[in-house]
């Protein structure tokens, strides 16, 4: 299996990947996915960029002269790629006059994961896991070779166990987008204020869980220094790992 | 005849009555006889004071059945809001959201805990008994307010809110504080109407959140009541809207009941009012509600063009009052009424 850098003659090869693959990450993304598009963009990345850039860079998995993978890194996430996540807290209802006081759980979305780098998409053929995470440790050598673009930590948003239902619960109650049409942009349209634990429903059952689908993925993530900061992807409630920083410890 | 004074001390236990009776939703007719008896002694220091600008009174009216001597229906004015306690409601906003990535908009009704009717007059406690709530007595007890605000601007400010019980299902419960209520203050609806009652209303404040609340994330039976009156008070609503109310994007942060305002002036009642005395021709065939010019002696009654007994009775009404404490001739005013008592 050769990993290398999109070019312009996959673009056929990577219309049918999107097609038929299966995204591992990136599910809501690949809904606007534009292969022409995305995939100029990514050339232009790989020419220009430079110093602390936004960009997107596509690699491709390829056996036997065919693409049985793709994966898109973004740089500095928030300034072309939006980066917004939910942000999962506490809030406090404290009444001094009545002496009571209790917490519940608010959602609340934010722009911190700005200037960060993440994986935005990763298809590949019949599902395979172990060219996903080939690809994943393309990118992510690539990534830390190029710390100019990727100097302020890097995340990968899993996808969430719970399917549609984070979205039924959240986003469509925000939006009246259904499940189907929503895409990662629609997270967009939410407001930034906290959103409270009581109205979300089931929204928040599954936190902190992975599917057993994922969690090759997830050690693989940990082993690398990558950790759960309490934030979800803003679409499906996707668990969101970080790392703080992609250089060596004592670079 | 039925007419309107101000509520006296010897009203305790009638008023005592009247509050049990009332709805859950009105927190200023508190099920409690040493406040009821608060209430009724500020309301006659209210009404005895010379007050030349609106501060901490509060006024309590009575509806009272001559013929029985009897104390039926209840109603009052807060002078000005939020002066002793802060005032709470939710305004109701349409938030916008814009996605320049998606060349679109997301518009959002959302509820944000507001003290903006604060400083405001606010006519309230309004209640009477099932047996007297007719079209008459509701006209009456609610407009006989206005005929003393007239009498008296100077008591009141120059914005008058007045708020309506919100809904509530066939269990009493109220959908909206079930799903709003409930979740930010950990407890019951009647027990935090209680605290209302009984407590300073700060608690509000210290347990909503200071956020937004997205309506479109509440339980439908919620959204559906936002901002929607109890049916028993579609009367009442009648002659608010009558009087010149206009709906605000206020509510009730209990029970999602709305909220009403009118500029004083505006007042139907007050701005078509007339002086008049017991010889003046324009009563012969009026229809509509008159009124002494006192304070503490405050008369209002119903007027129909009745019978000269009836209008020696009502004059004897006016005017008895007025002899006992006022040497000199008060104005009485007249205020007409366009559909008939």
């Amino acid at each position: 299996m050769i990993i290398r850098a999109a070019h312009l003659d996959d673009r056929a090869a990577l219309v049918r990947l999107i097609g038929s693959g299966v995204a591992l990450l990136g599910a809501s993304v690949v809904k606007e996915w534009r292969t022409e598009r995305q995939l100029n963009e990514s050339l232009l990345s790989f020419d220009f960029s430079e110093g602390e850039s936004a960009g997107n860079f596509i690699f491709v998995a390829e056996v036997k002269g065919e693409l049985v993978g793709l994966i898109e890194l973004q740089s500095m996430v928030g300034y072309s790629f939006n980066g917004l996540s939910f942000l999962l807290g506490k809030a406090l209802h404290r009444s001094d006059n009545l002496s009571v006081c209790h917490e519940q759980r608010v959602l609340t979305l934010d722009h911190s994961l700005l200037g960060s780098g993440c994986f935005s998409l990763c298809v590949v053929l019949d599902g395979n896991c172990d060219v996903g995470l080939a690809l994943m440790q393309a990118g992510l050598d690539f990534a830390k070779a190029r710390n100019d673009l990727f100097s302020q930590g890097f995340y990968v948003a899993l996808p969430a166990q719970s399917g549609p239902s984070f979205w039924q619960a959240v986003g469509e109650r925000l939006t009246a987008i259904p499940f189907t049409q929503a895409s990662h942009v629609h997270a967009e349209l939410f407001p930034q204020s906290p959103l409270f634990e009581c109205f979300l429903g089931e929204a928040l059952a599954h936190e902190n869980k992975n599917s057993p689908q994922v969690q090759p993925l997830v050690d693989w993530l940990v082993g690398l220094g990558f950790s759960y900061q309490q934030r979800r992807y803003p679409i499906d409630g996707g668990l969101i790992y970080q790392l703080v920083s992609l250089a060596p410890a004592g670079n | 005849m039925m007419y309107v004074r101000p509520c006296v001390l010897d009203d305790l236990e009638a008023l005592e009555n009247l509050a049990y009776d009332s709805p859950i939703g009105l927190t200023s007719l508190p099920e409690n006889t040493e406040k009821l008896r608060e209430q009724l002694d500020k309301s006659c220091r209210s009404f005895a004071a010379a007050v030349q600008s609106p501060g901490d009174e509060e006024y309590l009216f009575a509806l009272v059945d001559s013929s029985r001597n009897c104390l039926v229906g209840v109603s009052g004015i807060i002078a000005k809001s939020g002066l002793r306690e802060p005032y709470f409601n939710f305004r109701r906003e349409q938030h916008f959201i814009y996605s320049q990535s998606l060349q679109k908009s997301n518009a959002m009704r959302r509820l944000v805990l507001s003290t903006d009717n604060s400083g405001k007059s606010v006519f309230s406690s309004f209640f009477i008994g099932t047996e007297y709530r007719t079209p008459a007595n509701v006209n009456l007890l609610a407009r006989a307010r206005v005929l003393y605000v007239a009498g008296f601007p100077q008591r009141f400010c120059d914005e008058i809110i007045v708020e309506f019980v919100g809904i509530t299902d066939e269990r009493s419960e109220s959908p909206f504080w079930n799903a709003v209520g409930r979740a930010f203050f950990s407890m019951e609806y009647d027990q935090a109407e209680h605290y209302c009652g009984m407590l300073s209303k700060s608690f509000i404040g210290e347990l909503t959140p200071p956020f937004p609340i997205y309506e479109s994330l509440l339980p439908a039976s919620a959204q559906a009541v936002i901002g929607q009156h109890d049916a028993d008070d579609k009367d009442l609503l009648a002659v608010a809207l009558s009087e010149g109310f206009y709906p605000t994007s206020f509510v009730d942060v209990f029970d999602g009941g709305p909220c009403f305002s009118s500029r004083r002036e505006h007042l139907k009642s007050l701005s078509q009012r007339m002086a008049v005395d017991a010889t003046s021709q324009l009563l012969d065939n009026a229809v509509g509600l008159l009124a002494n010019g006192l304070s503490e002696d405050f008369r209002c009654v119903p007027w129909h063009g009745q019978a000269e007994a009836d209008r020696l009775a009502c004059w004897a009404l006016l005017t008895g009052a007025q002899a006992a404490t006022a040497e000199t001739q008060p104005k009485h005013y007249f205020a007409p009424l366009e559909f008939g008592l």
